[in-house]
């Protein structure tokens, strides 16, 4: 929401005797008994109201079936640190938000600047990259720092001018814009284990070992063909079968469970 | 028999008690309570003329069946009742150099210092109008009233007005009220309750002299009906300010609107980011200043970038988020890539 009217929070209006009037822009809604305190302050009663002035509102929120993906996918978490444990999240869900923005103007000429600092910019769409999760209530918990292009389609301008009726009406200038923007509604995120070091091995069985009767507590015999890991300060290290190939080495600890000594990484 | 009027236990307000309700040095006097004022608006000559010739024979139209010197005595009753029952407001006359000849309008427009008048707020019984209604953009305050001023009272205190105008004179000239005109009411200038009213600007969106139920008395009208709604401020200068002050409970009080505060000063800043001679935006002034007094939309953007965020309970979390990222759109048009400035465009 906050971003949608900070896209607007530069326009201002150009008068002739030079003065440059900045355009105040609100997001619409609001506690009417907080808004009623109005009354009594002094300076706000002394005018009707002030002018140019923009607002804007939610109108509309849909769900977009076009862009959903499936959700047995997950989308991987971009750590903000090094440090960071990874973490992912479902595949979020796509909606339309559809967004109104009005503008009052008391003059046309003032209007008709305010609009064509707007129009221009949408192409139709003017695209900001935002954050899934811009922030966490808590700030020991690493944040996913994933963005996406988010795109504000303008879809229609229209505006009124109650010009005509009785000569001491009231007389107001309004331009309404419609705006389409595509979200996604990211669910929680959850932690996975990091991975520090992942190796190919090629093995086979042990003589005389039939491939089919083989589990994973059989002993094999084979070579790492490389393998990718990090150390500490996020290096990456890659390796190849040329270079290092230890034999693996099968063993039993106390409790039967069949463990494959690799390599003793000592960068780790 | 002569007739004694004998007031016991009953203390009228001295003259220095009225003149230290006056709180508002720039509004001056107020017309219509002062004794000697009222009486010296009085001090017309009495240069009676019956004018019967002919009567029964309709010369010049309706008007010829009265005579001048009844069409006077109504309207210096008329007057005279402004007067005693009516306030004192300031007039303030429209001046705009540049007239928009394609959207006819003018948005440029600057309110001279004005004068004072007498008027009769005819509409006794609350504003008229739609009252305070909630819009898209806040509250607005419909607030319309109806005054009384009569005719002759009106020509004779422009003109004095308008021989100090000198030079300015041709830009202000009127013959009567006219729309577009603003008059300032100063509710509660002088009240008890000083703090629950509010001077109030009023745009006069009509002026009549056809009064309902007042069509041609005596073959003449009498008093101008002005409709005024309250006054949409949109940059334009109003060189007149009238002080208003906020009193707390306390005891303490705080100007919040003058010559230096309120919304009428913000209007008249906003030039500052403009240079004079070459008409261009004078960026080495910080525009922050001036957009946050008119318009205060940094709170937004700040909001959106990089607003204040709590924890469960309750305290401020030291890292600030930071919503959006790039600006594809700005960048493309050469701008920076996430515009927070007016000074960046």
């Amino acid at each position: 929401m906050a971003v949608f009217g900070s896209l607007f929070n530069n326009i201002s209006i150009r008068r002739r005797d030079g003065k440059v009037i900045p355009v105040p822009i609100a997001y619409g809604p609001r506690t009417k008994w907080m808004e009623a305190h109005k009354t009594f302050d002094k300076d706000e009663a002394m005018f009707e109201k002030l002018l140019p002035r923009m607002s804007y509102e939610v109108v509309a929120m849909n769900y977009d079936q076009m862009r959903k993906i499936g959700n047995a996918q997950k989308v991987i978490g971009i750590p903000g640190e090094a440090t960071d444990r990874t973490q992912r999240m479902s595949a979020p869900i796509p909606y339309n938000l559809d967004f109104s923005l009005y503008i009052q103007t008391k003059n046309l000429n003032d209007g008709w600047q305010i609009i064509e600092q707007i129009l221009p910019f949408f192409t139709p769409s003017y695209t900001v990259r935002v954050r899934h999760y811009p922030v966490d209530f808590d700030s020991d918990t690493p944040i996913m720092v994933n963005e996406y292009d988010m795109p504000f389609t303008l879809l229609a301008t229209t505006w009124s001018d109650d010009w005509t009726g009785e000569v001491d009406s009231r007389r107001t200038i309004e331009w309404v814009l419609e705006f389409q923007t595509k979200i996604f509604m990211a669910g929680p995120a959850k932690t996975t284990s990091v991975i520090y070091d992942a190796r190919a091995i090629l093995s086979v069985p042990t003589p005389g070992t039939d491939v089919s009767q083989m589990s994973r507590q059989s002993s094999q015999f084979g070579v790492e063909v490389g393998y990718a890991a990090i150390n500490d300060s996020e290096t990456s290290m890659f390796e190849n079968d040329s270079d290092i190939s230890p034999n693996i080495i099968n063993t039993t600890d106390s409790d039967g469970n069949v463990v494959k000594i690799i390599r003793d990484v000592e960068e780790l | 028999m002569a007739i004694t009027n004998n007031y016991k236990g009953f203390a009228p307000v001295t003259p220095t008690e009225l003149a230290s309700k006056d709180a508002d040095p720039d509004f001056g006097g107020n017309l219509n309570r002062s004794v000697q004022e009222l009486n010296k608006n009085y001090a017309i000559d009495a240069t009676i003329t019956n004018s019967y010739a002919e009567g029964y024979v309709n010369q010049f139209g309706a008007s010829s069946q009265y005579s001048t010197n009844e069409q006077r005595f109504v309207q210096s009753m008329i007057q005279e009742s402004i007067n005693i029952n009516g306030i004192t407001v300031r007039y303030m006359p429209r001046n705009g150099l540049y007239t928009d000849s394609v959207w006819n309008e003018r948005p440029e427009s600057t309110f001279d210092r004005g004068l004072q008048l007498p008027m009769l707020l005819v509409s006794t019984a609350g504003f008229e109008g739609e009252g305070d209604i909630m819009t898209q953009y806040g509250i607005e305050f419909r607030e319309e009233v109806i005054l009384s001023l009569a005719i002759p009272r009106f020509a004779e205190l422009y003109d004095a007005y308008e021989t100090t105008l000198d030079s300015d004179r041709s830009l202000y000239e009127r013959s009567r009220p006219l729309e577009g005109d603003l008059i300032v009411i100063p509710f509660g200038r002088t009240a008890n309750n000083i703090n629950q009213y509010t001077p109030k600007v009023f745009e006069i969106t009509r002026v009549t002299t056809y009064q309902d139920g007042a069509f041609f008395q005596m073959g003449d009208n009498y008093q101008y009906k002005i409709k005024a709604r309250l006054f949409e401020l949109s940059g334009e200068d109003l060189n007149f300010t009238p002080t208003v002050v906020k009193h707390d409970t306390d005891g303490t009080s705080k100007i919040i609107v003058d010559s230096d505060h309120g919304h009428i000063y913000d209007a008249k800043q906003l030039y500052d980011s403009i240079d004079n001679d070459t008409g261009i935006a004078d960026i080495a002034k910080d525009s922050d200043t001036i957009s946050d007094v008119y318009a205060d939309n940094h709170e937004l953007e700040k909001y959106s970038q990089e607003h204040e965020v709590y924890d469960n309970k309750g305290e401020a979390l030291k890292e600030k988020p930071k919503t959006v990222v790039s600006d594809y759109t700005a960048r493309a048009f050469g701008y920076p890539s996430v515009i927070s400035n007016l000074d960046d465009i």
